[in-house]
């Protein structure tokens, strides 16, 4: 008999999804100052920052640009504990235990710095070598602390952009980085159209869960659920058919238009020039190009 | 499969872009040419589908559960060059508003998981059902062999952009700055989980659904 946690863990799923979108409108309602920023500049400046955390080869410098996500997300009115929370969970901490054995001398060779265990002889399979000692080495711990610390800042910021905008003008954003219109389309009616999904599968679990005395074999269990995914399927189908006649109803004829207006201020050419020029000088004193 | 941001460094994530881009040109065109204006909310729902397709947790060995990335699927169903920009799609709203793979490695992820995974399963799907009924078991098997196949190119592809990093992507001093397993670790790693675990799970999903459909509603199966 198969166990009813694939049932959980899909409802699971779906509420996790639910949940971000909720969250990611409430804080996105806020007065704060990432809020305040035309998306347009900035989406560019997170993606320049992006950009930038890719290139910086230092751990101060990746502290630094870490440091400056915790102030914004303080000006922007995110809960920091909550903040801390969405963005250390999972990612970070899974790039943390995987690598750990990358600081030891096994993968990352270098000079020792704590001996954890000893063998009578260092051992060779192949590409793989054990040497005689296994050592957290200097080398490799600053190779797993600069990965880790760009893992983290590269998150922090992705987090803080979804948090501080609607998903719906993060699209129209994109229509400013010449992203083609027809995918910018696509990109915002799937965000709405995934929502009907969720909530047409979440209504077959729960109605399947309710009913469920006790579980089935694992293989009747597999049949239902490819039985679920051809049925969304076909209604996908059905849908787009739908979605599609009653745009044509409503004078569609092939243009996508857009109906956001952007309105940028002072500020946003500020932010944008105060972003650029301080992640110009972090990447420049880093090389050794200044000071 | 998602490979998260920091993961790949400038050279790798910037040449992955640039591989990706004419894949999603040249799928653009074939669609714009056969959809045109029904392109948008097709593609869109193509799209809302793959991202729920991984949702559907399946039981797999004592209590454990696994889910479908679903591109051999998608491009059973939709056609080859719907299923990239659908996918695509997918797993730009799963970079851009889910932190689910980094927003620098969406050229990589769509390549690893929309592009190989789609163009490769419905190629291999294609070869072996050949001109068999719609309704043969031949295509089940068909679907199964191309969605176990497409996974672990992809898991492969995952495996060599990572290993790559040690290797192309060091500091002036020599070590390692993303990361940090060559690839006689991370290829393995990798390869290894899906060739014996979510290759199977995706095989299974595949052909319990085109089994479904078979029966249900062959027409679907038309592409």
């Amino acid at each position: 008999m198969a166990s009813t946690t694939f049932l959980d863990k899909t409802l699971l799923a779906i509420t996790h999804v639910t949940e971000q979108a909720l969250f990611s409108e409430k804080f996105a309602n806020r007065r704060g100052f990432l809020q305040s920023l035309d998306i347009r500049f900035q989406l560019a400046t997170f993606l320049f920052i992006l950009v930038l955390i890719s290139f910086l080869h230092t751990p101060q410098s990746l502290w630094l640009v870490y440091g400056a996500s915790l102030l914004l997300a303080f000006f922007s009115r995110i809960p920091l504990r909550f903040f801390l929370m969405r963005v250390w969970l999972f990612v970070p901490i899974f790039t943390a235990a995987i690598v750990l054995p990358a600081i030891l001398n096994i993968v990352t060779p270098g000079d020792n710095l704590w001996v954890l265990v000893k063998f009578s002889h260092p051992h060779t399979w192949g590409p793989y070598h054990i040497p005689a000692e296994i050592a957290v080495t200097q080398q490799g711990l600053w190779t797993g602390v600069v990965f880790v610390s760009r893992v983290a800042a590269s998150v922090s910021y992705a987090v803080l952009f979804t948090m501080t905008h609607r998903w719906s003008d993060i699209f129209a954003g994109l229509r400013a980085l010449f992203v083609p219109r027809v995918l910018v389309m696509t990109l915002s009616m799937t965000e709405r159209y995934l929502f009907v999904f969720l909530r047409l599968i979440q209504d077959m679990y729960r109605a399947r869960k309710s009913r469920t005395i006790r579980p089935f074999p694992a293989s009747i269990e597999r049949s239902w659920i490819a039985s679920r995914i051809g049925i969304t399927f076909r209604k996908s189908v059905e849908m787009s058919e739908d979605v599609y006649k009653a745009m044509l109803s409503r004078g569609f004829h092939g243009e996508f238009r857009s109906i956001n207006r952007f309105h940028s201020r002072f500020v946003d050419y500020l932010w944008l020039a105060t972003v650029l020029m301080a992640g110009g000088i972090l990447l420049m004193s880093e090389r050794g190009i200044v000071w | 499969m998602h490979i998260p941001d920091g993961y790949l460094g400038p050279a790798t994530y910037a040449a992955m872009y640039a591989v990706t881009i004419p894949f999603w040109a040249v799928a653009s065109w074939k669609l714009n040419r056969t959809l045109k204006a029904k392109q948008a909310p097709y593609l869109a729902i193509g799209a809302a589908f793959a991202f729920v397709i991984m949702m559907f947790n399946i039981p797999i060995i004592g209590g454990t559960t696994g889910h479908a990335t679903g591109a051999t699927l998608i491009a059973i169903l939709l056609g080859p060059w719907a299923a990239v920009i659908a996918v695509s799609a997918a797993l730009i709203i799963q970079a851009l508003l889910f932190g689910d793979g980094g927003i620098t490695a969406i050229g990589a992820n769509c390549f690893n998981m929309a592009v190989v995974g789609a163009l490769v399963g419905y190629g291999v799907y294609r070869l072996i059902a050949a001109r068999s009924e719609i309704t043969s078991r031949r295509r089940v098997a068909a679907g199964a062999i191309a969605a176990y196949v497409s996974l672990n190119v992809s898991a492969l592809l995952t495996g060599i952009e990572l290993g790559l990093q040690p290797v192309f992507e060091r500091s002036t001093s020599g070590r390692p700055l993303y990361a940090p397993y060559p690839l006689s670790v991370a290829v393995p790693a990798l390869a290894l989980e899906h060739l014996l675990l979510f290759g199977i799970v995706e095989a299974a999903i595949t052909a319990l659904v085109i089994r479904y459909i078979q029966k249900n509603d062959p027409d679907m199966l038309k592409q």
